[in-house]
């Protein structure tokens, strides 16, 4: 099967491979009518693939592989930190599939511009009620058309945000963030699982997000710390402090998502790193290691530069 | 002549790499222990 229109932005018209290790999802893929191959049987990346680990072993995989094949585009999508089920990874591929990446990346372009050229900004559209200031000298993570025309590897939530990351809690955060947003969904990430975290974290995340899914919610957020998550006037803080570990309740990213291809076809339901390049903005807080990162997602909301 | 303002993008950025990850669960694999 040739790869979809929109994917030859990054391939061309060339052969694309998908790769993983579950066998399971490979025999979808197959039935799609998708080329495949198992991780553990390559010496070699293939020239064009998007890699699926449903393990931290296929994952560094990957990146051996990579280091060993001189000519690559690879995107590469972390399944095992967000939901290792071949139903998730399927939602993932098709909506990466049916994805605009010439469109997403100008985007991208556009939205670096306005970040780079001003300092405040107001969040509008969809409910929200919300200001953020970057920081002098701040600078996005962002992908444009010229970072992928050669060779690449490249994690597929990279293809649709600009986004400030707080890293190191003892340096300052890039941005400054105040107001409401509503919230349409969220996803939950924890690297490995930690000891020091409370038990049955995974089971109450996995209902808040279904929760959310289905009546939305209402983030309240004060210089960087989020004062309140709502669900039908319920407040749900406590257990987003207790999930987000040592970092609690501050802001760790603030992103604009670029995505439009997805708005009609997205389920907040799964655990789906495809669903934080919507279109909007997503705020996070937590690191993924010493805590749960949980990104919150707004859909639709505009960010203007205020003068 | 004609003056024309050119307004050059401002397109400073980080670019995802093995040095530079930000938050994609890519750096998360190749750093795990």
């Amino acid at each position: 099967m040739s790869p979809p229109n929109m994917i030859s932005t990054l391939f061309g018209h060339e052969k694309l491979s998908i790769i993983a290790d579950s066998e399971d999802f490979l025999r979808e893929c197959a039935l799609l009518g998708l080329n495949t191959a198992n991780i553990s049987k390559l010496k070699k990346s293939p020239k064009n693939s998007i890699v699926f680990s449903f393990s931290n072993d296929a994952a560094k995989m990957t990146f051996e592989l990579a280091k060993n094949t001189e000519s690559k585009k690879s995107i590469f999508c972390a399944t095992q930190v967000f939901e290792p089920s071949v139903t998730a990874a399927l939602y993932s591929l098709k909506l990466l599939l049916s994805c605009n990446f010439e469109h997403a990346l100008c985007t991208q372009r556009s939205v670096l511009n306005m970040l780079n050229s001003n300092e405040l900004f107001l969040l509008s559209g969809n409910g929200a009620d919300a200001q953020v200031s970057v920081f002098p000298h701040a600078q996005p993570y962002a992908l444009l058309a010229e970072d992928v025309s050669h060779d690449f590897v490249q994690s597929v939530a990279e293809f649709f945000e600009v986004h400030y990351a707080h890293m190191n809690p003892q340096e300052p955060c890039p941005f400054s963030f105040s107001g409401t947003l509503k919230i349409a969904g969220i996803l939950t990430v924890l690297r490995k699982p930690n000891p020091l975290l409370p038990e049955g974290l995974k089971t109450s995340l996995k209902w808040l997000s279904d929760r959310i899914a289905k009546e939305g919610g209402l983030l309240s957020i004060k210089d960087n710390t989020i004062t309140s998550l709502k669900i039908n006037n319920e407040e749900h803080i406590k257990l987003l402090d207790l999930a987000a570990g040592f970092r609690g309740l501050k802001l760790t990213e603030f992103a604009i998502g670029v995505n439009d291809a997805i708005a009609l076809k997205i389920d907040y339901k799964i655990n789906s790193q495809m669903n934080e390049g919507i279109s909007g903005v997503h705020l996070a807080i937590g690191d993924g290691s010493s805590g749960y990162h949980i990104d919150f997602l707004s859909p639709s909301v505009n960010v203007n530069p205020i003068h | 002549m004609k003056n024309e303002k050119v307004v050059k993008e401002k397109l400073n950025r980080i670019t995802s790499g093995p040095d530079n990850f930000g938050w994609a669960p890519l750096a998360w694999a190749h750093t795990e222990e």
